[in-house]
């Protein structure tokens, strides 16, 4: 049986926004199609080896400890930066996304750097963008619309090696300005929408374990259908929620 | 001037009252306080006992209720905001409301209001319960609120004394920067664990950064913690809860010891939460010279806060309504149902309007896990009950035992119709998701409207 190998970057330090909900969907859908799939946590300190995951996962934390995880992940990037170049498959969200780009400037002028496995770079603006997240997402030609919520400080702009992830039909994005939300570049995803996104977006979860098996098998899975149906009602209460008529 | 803001504001909370706009909880403060700022502070200032200041995540409903059910008893006149409405608008309208020999004030107040109500209402006492993740779209995060808790302390005169729960590290550390202080703690007991649970969030040693220890955990990161890197450790609590006995869903017993006296307590709301309800009131009470047997009293004779333990019959079934809005609040609720051996019939109302939080990812932090195998029927309602099922669903909970009833209207009929086969209700309701189930019930006659409490 295939094992599909999930590597959960600091799952003590980033976590507030249930987090581990993005995990728990990643093993179901893989476990109800009969792959079987592990999940290794990886915290500060401790060594990040690119040739044993076929999938990372970031999620969002306060602020002091997405700082202890950046200085961290500077012992980290070059490794990272070796599994994304060989297809490893990135899902990095909330503060994730300002961690795998360039770097992050804060209210202060300092400067925190990133991973580099994201063409785009944050700033801080004066207010938190909060809120309902809706957009139309595009992953190897397909369309999907995706929901979610969002809360960060940071202002990202992408540059010319990134794409976005969508374009936003409500709420900020990337920066509040340019309509973009998200990145995608190869197969790293960095997305604002936080926590458990996964769970109401089945699109998108099954996107990233066709990649992930690719990456394990080096062959494109045709991965048989699961019953949406509870997935899709909650997507549709959230969109609607979100005021956005379809 | 005053009198004629006080005039109108008082006539809003009675039209509004009238005209079933709501209980008028806030309303009229809210008026008032357009047309007359300082009268916050003016009216405070005529309470010739104080004001006694509630804050924290969770708890403080039902421990300004605790404190005000033994000062009773000591026939002391109190005015206090018991309908839980705890923002500036909330307390001027309970302010409003004063008789003439009222002569104490005690509030609840929003964790992330305290910073700017402190200056207004000048409180004798500051009581520092708990901080949790809660509502991250509002009150933004938990460092943030400590930071402003923090700066509050340090700008509070000597004469105010604080009291602090020195189990929540965060707390502990901000209570010591202050010289005029008394804690309040748990001892270890059989109902504590070793393993901090997923959603802990004061870890950190608030002084030097490092990783804190815990010898013991009670309710989140709440527990007997120290830094071994610089030292920093809980202080010694003035007031301890000890000989702690959870007597299933109907209360608990334990005592208080301080200094060289022990008090055995009895409190009829389920849970160790309320153990640290109890033990913050005592040390209330007690710091403000209470006779022990007063709030002994006072204690064992509470009813419980609207929501919180609150136990309603509706067609001809006992429901249990435990208020649940964050993490560490579900999980405690949670912990609490597992002290019965009694297989549950289990509802969650989940809502995400303002006063809930907009934000519904906290779901994926509470471990509602521990209690799978004690589920009779779980029923899912509210707003957001699709996300929930798929909490469950994702968990491997099985979806043929799963009931989805989205509106309160159905939850009920739902209820009605399946009364036959309940056996022991148990209603998790978001704040929101409380006050509709509440309005429902009180349509149909089954409970009264909650500005009636008191």
């Amino acid at each position: 049986m295939t094992e599909i190998r999930i590597c959960h970057l600091y799952p003590k330090e980033m976590n507030i926004y249930g987090d581990r909900g993005n995990i728990a969907v990643l093993q179901k859908r893989l476990e109800r199609r009969g792959y079987s799939s592990s999940v290794t946590p990886i915290g500060a300190g401790e060594d990040f080896n690119p040739s044993i995951f076929d999938l990372c996962y970031l999620g969002g934390g306060q602020d002091r400890d997405q700082i202890i995880v950046a200085h961290d992940l500077q012992k980290k990037s070059a490794a990272l930066r070796s599994g994304a170049e060989d297809g490893m498959v990135f899902l990095w969200v909330c503060g994730g996304i300002q961690l795998a780009g360039e770097g992050y400037t804060d209210s202060d002028g300092r400067r925190i750097p990133g991973v580099g496995i994201l063409d785009l770079d944050t700033s801080a603006g004066n207010r938190r963008l909060i809120g309902d997240l809706v957009l139309n997402a595009e992953l190897d030609g397909e369309t999907s619309t995706l929901v979610g919520y969002e809360n960060h400080a940071g202002r990202t702009f992408l540059g010319p090696d990134a794409t976005p992830l969508g374009s936003v039909l409500k709420g900020y994005g990337n920066n509040g300005a340019d309509q973009t939300e998200g990145a995608v570049q190869e197969r790293v995803i960095g997305t604002y929408m936080h926590g458990p996104i996964l769970p109401k977006n089945p699109w998108l979860a099954d996107k990233l374990l066709t990649w992930a098996i690719e990456h394990n098998t080096g062959g494109i899975p045709a991965l048989s259908p699961l019953d949406d149906s509870l997935e899709n009602l909650a997507q549709q209460v959230a969109i609607s929620r979100a005021g956005v008529k379809r | 001037m005053r009198h004629i803001a006080l005039f109108i504001a008082k006539a809003a909370g009675t039209i509004s009252r009238i005209l079933r706009r709501g209980g008028g909880t806030s309303l009229p403060g809210m008026i008032l306080m357009k047309m007359r700022p300082t009268m916050l502070r003016e009216m405070a200032q005529d309470l010739e006992d104080g004001v006694i200041v509630i804050s924290a995540t969770n708890g403080k409903t039902t421990t300004a209720r605790m404190v005000a059910n033994a000062i009773q008893e000591s026939e002391t006149s109190y005015v206090a905001n018991t309908s839980g409405a705890n923002l500036a608008s909330g307390i001027a309208t309970a302010l409003l409301a004063k008789k003439p020999e009222d002569r104490l004030g005690i509030f609840e107040v929003d964790e992330a209001a305290l910073p700017t109500l402190i200056p207004e209402l000048q409180p004798s006492v500051i009581v520092l319960m708990n901080l949790f993740r809660d509502q991250l779209d509002r009150y933004g995060e938990l460092e943030s609120t400590i930071q402003k808790w923090k700066d509050m302390i340090q700008s509070l005169p000597e004469t105010t004394k604080l009291i602090v729960n020195a189990d929540d590290p965060a707390l502990g550390f901000l209570g010591s920067q202050h010289s005029n202080v008394e804690f309040f703690g748990i001892e270890q007991n059989q109902y504590g664990s070793v393993i901090l649970p997923h959603a802990a969030d004061s870890i950190h040693c608030q002084k030097c950064d490092s990783a804190l220890q815990f010898q013991q955990t009670t309710i989140g990161h709440l527990g007997h913690w120290s830094c071994q890197n610089c030292g920093e450790q809980r202080p010694q609590p003035t007031f301890t809860g000890t000989n702690i006995n959870l007597n299933e869903l109907n209360g608990s017993e334990f005592s208080v010891v301080s200094k060289s006296n022990s008090i055995d307590l009895e409190v009829p709301l389920a849970g160790l939460h309320n153990v640290y309800n109890a033990l913050a009131a005592f040390s209330i009470c007690s710091a403000s010279g209470i006779k022990s047997s007063n709030i002994q009293k006072g204690l064992s004779t509470l009813s419980a806060a609207f929501g919180r333990n609150e136990i309603i019959t509706y067609a001809g079934t006992e429901m249990m309504l435990l208020l649940a809005k964050n993490p560490a609040g579900a999980n405690q609720n949670l912990q609490t149902l597992l002290l019965t051996e009694e297989k549950i019939d289990l509802v969650i109302s989940l809502n995400d309007r303002t006063a809930d939080g907009k934000d519904i990812s906290w779901i994926w932090d509470v471990d509602y896990d521990m209690i799978f195998d004690r589920i009779a029927t779980l029923t899912i309602s509210g707003d957001r009950a699709y996300d929930l099922a798929l909490r469950f669903y994702y968990s491997d909970f099985p979806t043929s035992n799963m009931h989805i009833v989205p509106s309160v209207e159905g939850l009920l009929n739902h209820l009605k119709d399946s009364c036959e086969s309940l056996q022991r209700v148990v209603i998790l309701p978001t704040y929101t998701a409380m006050l509709d189930l509440r309005s429902q019930l009180n349509k149909v006659g089954a409970t009264h409207s909650f500005w009636e409490e008191q």
